[in-house]
């Protein structure tokens, strides 16, 4: 309803005069650079790639690509051209060699010799920013004519492609593909003879496309299941490759004979070799399908399963996999499936011994390939957790003073995290997992976007007791918890924490308790109070110098300032994390119906805030907090770690 | 895109060219950047909202200037800030006023609906089973309830219930025809009512 109110309150920021010592403002491209320009030799609606550094995004400004030089054909004129140009990350830019550019060169062949250079349309500033010129030359051709020098795929599995070298081939989009035609008979095994009677005649045209994007000597005939089927065989016959240029002319680049004997599907290895519940098993192997819907590639385990603690028994299971190439095979730990069914992955562990197969199928037909012996570990269940840094928690390290020592920051934060939960089978990562397919996430912000100074919360719904949720996310928006009446925006508020200031920024509101020490330890560094660590000061930041920091550092000890103030916020976020993460897996007081530990205790993590001083918190002569003791058998219980606990005295949680 | 505005105020004097930048959307938590152009750098600027305490709260928006009559504006909206809004922003030079208006929409996060059950790709039926339950379990941060339906090539042999909010259920029991096919894929789509969606293919293999 607020914006239906008229009330409109003018603020005013900039005076009269005295603006000639305002510095301009940036627009991000101070590092703005291009490396090269290619590929060498272009045709009609080929893609330029610009490779260069800096390059921002297309909110923040519009990229052109500036050609001057010289272009000759039959003859030699002056060049002076700007094309679009347009993102694809920080370091790759493309753009397109298009009618409009082919319209001023006014012709299709020649060669184009000069400076290359980078603009930029800044949205920031409105002002045009250039790179810096660098020498290019491009070969313009109408036309290009493919010349085969070799032909590879005398025994290959499905998937697997046909290697034809030599040059002048295409690189696929608005240039037009390299296209080959097969030609022949394919024979399946256990079919007999000859192909012309037993066998499937064969004439097939797919695209050929570069193995090496950018590559024009090299291109791959990929052996999908929809030319020859999924039954190994021999293919006996020829191949033709020609150009497909983009006007729809093709362009003959001669024919070879082609025998290619397909193999059976293999699995070379299963990795890693201990995988838990909502892990990601990678089949390594060879002639894998599953690219279309009416395929999949099975894996069938065969062999005994030993429990720990039970006695071993047969085992039999297929499982479905996710196709990710032909050599590669991806399945994901799942409560639901064969495995899931008949192993409960969150309290059983033990260990698979036998064979896995590969099985081919494309609708009811079924392959298989041989048996490749195989261990897999079943293993205790792992909460995985992701720490996510969103970009205002950069401008929370500004705010701190610490930005260029962010790296140090986040190193440790997550020293905090496990140290906290040592014992316990939780694993925080700095990146997003790719070797798990559940993992939770905790996003580190800047401001509390609830608007209530708060250092943290756990926005995810209820209590999940027993972490029955290994993919839960502390951070965003939760609308159901929202609907239960709870705050909905969750994760890490890093600029809260300068509320235990005496005199915090401008932007950031007191908390309940301030703290002289805070003072001391981040007025050297904060910008508005003293002077940010510098780079070369974050240089030296070595993860042993800030865990061993002794806090406060003395007056003009800058060295140790630095260091104590990295530490210090680490430790701020870092046992932060670990609270709102022990909310996420069920606690306080996982058997009840308390969220914080009872009373105030020292040194307990599931304290609620206020009984959490600052001192605790950034483990100066308190602390660090610990889970009480119920608190750490019920994590023990819920995420077992084979190791033994750690030894640390754990005060009572009652 | 650069809307650039001289309007006159309540004073005879013509006010002086104002760019401003066009229509925005934000999620709340985000900072919004805007940079605003004043053509005289002699002028002053301030910027008005509907929001009555953008201006008093602790967390409230900066505009800082730059040379040549830029300044750039930085807020950070907070969840009680979803909604449309207008940022007003004002060039005063002498008395000759101009306006210009940025509409913002505040967005409450990233809307994107995710499957979190079954994490596998699928699963199969063995020989002598004939029917199968599977559940599927999204999460959707900007919605307490979705709705699923079936998707494309979808088996006469399976039905879909959702059983609470976020969660459904498939039951599958072959045909004749499913053991024919050999493989069943089961594709559930998900999607509130702002109209986000997303889609989860699980396959059936029969043996």
């Amino acid at each position: 309803m607020k914006s239906l109110q008229v009330l409109l309150v003018a603020i005013i920021l900039v005076g009269c005069g005295a603006k000639s010592g305002l510095p301009p403002l940036d627009p991000g491209l101070g590092h703005l650079a291009l490396t090269s320009v290619g590929p060498p030799l272009i045709l009609p609606g080929s893609q330029l790639v610009l490779v260069g550094q800096g390059f921002i995004d297309p909110s923040l400004g519009k990229a052109r690509l500036r050609l001057q030089g010289t272009f000759t054909a039959t003859t030699s004129r002056d060049l002076d051209v700007v094309v679009a140009a347009r993102y694809v990350d920080a370091t790759h830019l493309t753009a397109q060699v298009d009618s409009g550019l082919l319209g001023f060169l006014g012709a299709s062949d020649g060669m184009l010799r000069g400076d290359a250079q980078i603009l930029y349309d800044s949205a920031i500033d409105g002002q045009i920013h250039g790179s810096a010129t660098i020498p290019f030359s491009l070969q313009l051709v109408s036309s290009l004519t493919p010349v085969v020098t070799s032909v590879a795929g005398s025994t290959l599995h499905l998937n697997d492609a046909v290697l034809v070298s030599g040059s002048g081939f295409l690189l696929g989009g608005g240039e037009g593909s390299t296209r080959a035609l097969l030609t022949g008979c394919f024979l399946a095994d256990g079919n007999g003879g000859p192909c012309s009677t037993k066998g499937s005649p064969i004439t097939v045209e797919i695209e050929a496309p570069p193995v090496t994007a950018g590559d024009r000597t090299q291109v791959g005939v990929l052996l999908a299941p929809d030319i020859f089927g999924i039954h190994p065989g021999v293919f006996s016959g020829s191949l033709k490759i020609f150009n497909q240029l983009a006007s729809g002319q093709p362009v003959d680049g001669g024919t070879r004979t082609l025998v290619t004997t397909l193999q059976l599907p293999e699995v070379v290895k299963l990795a890693p070799s201990a995988a838990s519940l909502g892990q990601i098993v990678i089949a390594t192997g060879a002639g894998f399908i599953g690219g279309v819907s009416d395929e999949v590639t099975l894996l069938r385990l065969q062999g005994t399963f030993a429990p720990d603690g039970a006695p071993s028994a047969a085992v039999d299971l297929t499982l479905v996999s996710g196709f990710v190439d032909g050599t590669h095979a991806r399945y994901v730990l799942d409560e639901v499936d064969a495995l899931g069914r008949g192993v409960d992955l969150r309290h059983v562990t033990g260990k698979f011994t036998g064979t896995v197969t590969p099985v081919l199928r494309k609708g009811a037909v079924q392959v298989s390939g041989p048996a490749t012996a195989v261990t897999l570990q079943i293993a205790p269940v792992r909460q995985v957790v992701a720490l996510h840094y969103l970009p205002s928690f950069d401008e929370s390290l500004r705010r701190f003073g610490v930005l260029t020592a962010g790296a140090a920051v986040r190193q440790r934060i997550l020293t905090v995290a496990a140290r906290d939960y040592d014992g316990v089978n939780i694993d925080f990562r700095a990146d997003t997992p790719t070797d798990f397919a559940v993992y939770a996430q905790v996003d580190v912000v800047g401001p509390d976007p609830n608007g209530l100074g708060l250092l943290g919360y756990d926005n995810t719904p209820g209590k999940d007791v027993g972490n029955q949720r290994l993919f839960d996310r502390i951070g965003g928006v939760n609308a159901t918890t929202q609907e239960d009446g709870f705050s909905g925006y969750g994760g890490i508020f890093a600029d809260q924490f300068l509320g235990f200031s005496a005199h915090p920024p401008t932007q950031i509101a007191a908390l309940g308790q301030q703290s002289t020490t805070f003072d001391v330890i981040f007025d050297p560094i904060r910008p508005d109070t003293g002077l940010p660590i510098t780079a070369l000061e974050a240089t030296q930041l070595t993860a042993a110098a800030v865990d061993g920091a002794v806090c406060p550092a003395e007056t003009g000890n800058r060295p140790g300032q630095v260091r104590c103030a990295v530490r210090v916020l680490g430790n701020l976020l870092g046992s932060t994390v670990t609270h709102e993460v022990g909310h996420s897996l069920g606690l306080a007081d996982p058997t009840g119906m308390l969220f914080h530990n009872p009373g105030d205790e020292p040194n307990r993590l599931m304290d609620a805030g206020d009984a959490r001083p600052f001192e605790e918190r950034a483990e100066l002569g308190e602390g660090p907090g610990v889970f009480c003791t119920d608190d750490y058998d019920y994590l023990r219980g819920i995420l077992p770690k084979i190791s033994a606990p750690p030894s640390v005295t754990r005060p009572g949680c009652d | 895109m650069w809307v650039v505005l001289a309007l006159s105020a309540c004073g005879p004097r013509t006010g002086i060219p104002l760019a401003v930048p066009g229509a925005r959307t934000v999620e709340v938590g985000h900072e919004l950047q805007l940079t605003v152009r004043v053509a005289d750098p002699a002028a002053k600027l301030s910027f008005d909202s509907d929001l009555t305490d953008l201006t008093t709260r602790p967390l409230r928006p900066t505009l800082t200037p730059f040379a040549g009559g830029e300044a750039s504006f930085r807020w950070t909206p907070l969840g009680e800030d979803v909604g449309d809004h207008v940022i007003t922003f004002i060039a005063d030079l002498d008395g000759a006023f101009s306006r210009g208006n940025v509409p913002v929409t505040v967005v409450a996060g990233e809307h994107v609906i995710v499957f979190r059950e079954p994490a596998g790709d699928g699963s199969t039926l063995a020989t002598g089973v004939d029917c199968v339950d599977v559940g599927f379990l999204v999460d959707d941060p900007a919605a307490v309830e979705v709705t699923f339906t079936e998707g494309a090539d979808w088996p006469a042999s399976a039905t879909l219930a959702s059983v609470g909010p976020l969660d459904a259920n498939v039951h599958f029991c072959a045909s004749a025809a499913d053991r024919a096919a050999g493989i069943v894929p089961l594709v559930v789509q998900a999607s509130d009512d702002s109209g986000a969606s997303t889609t989860k293919r699980y396959v059936v293999v029969l043996n």
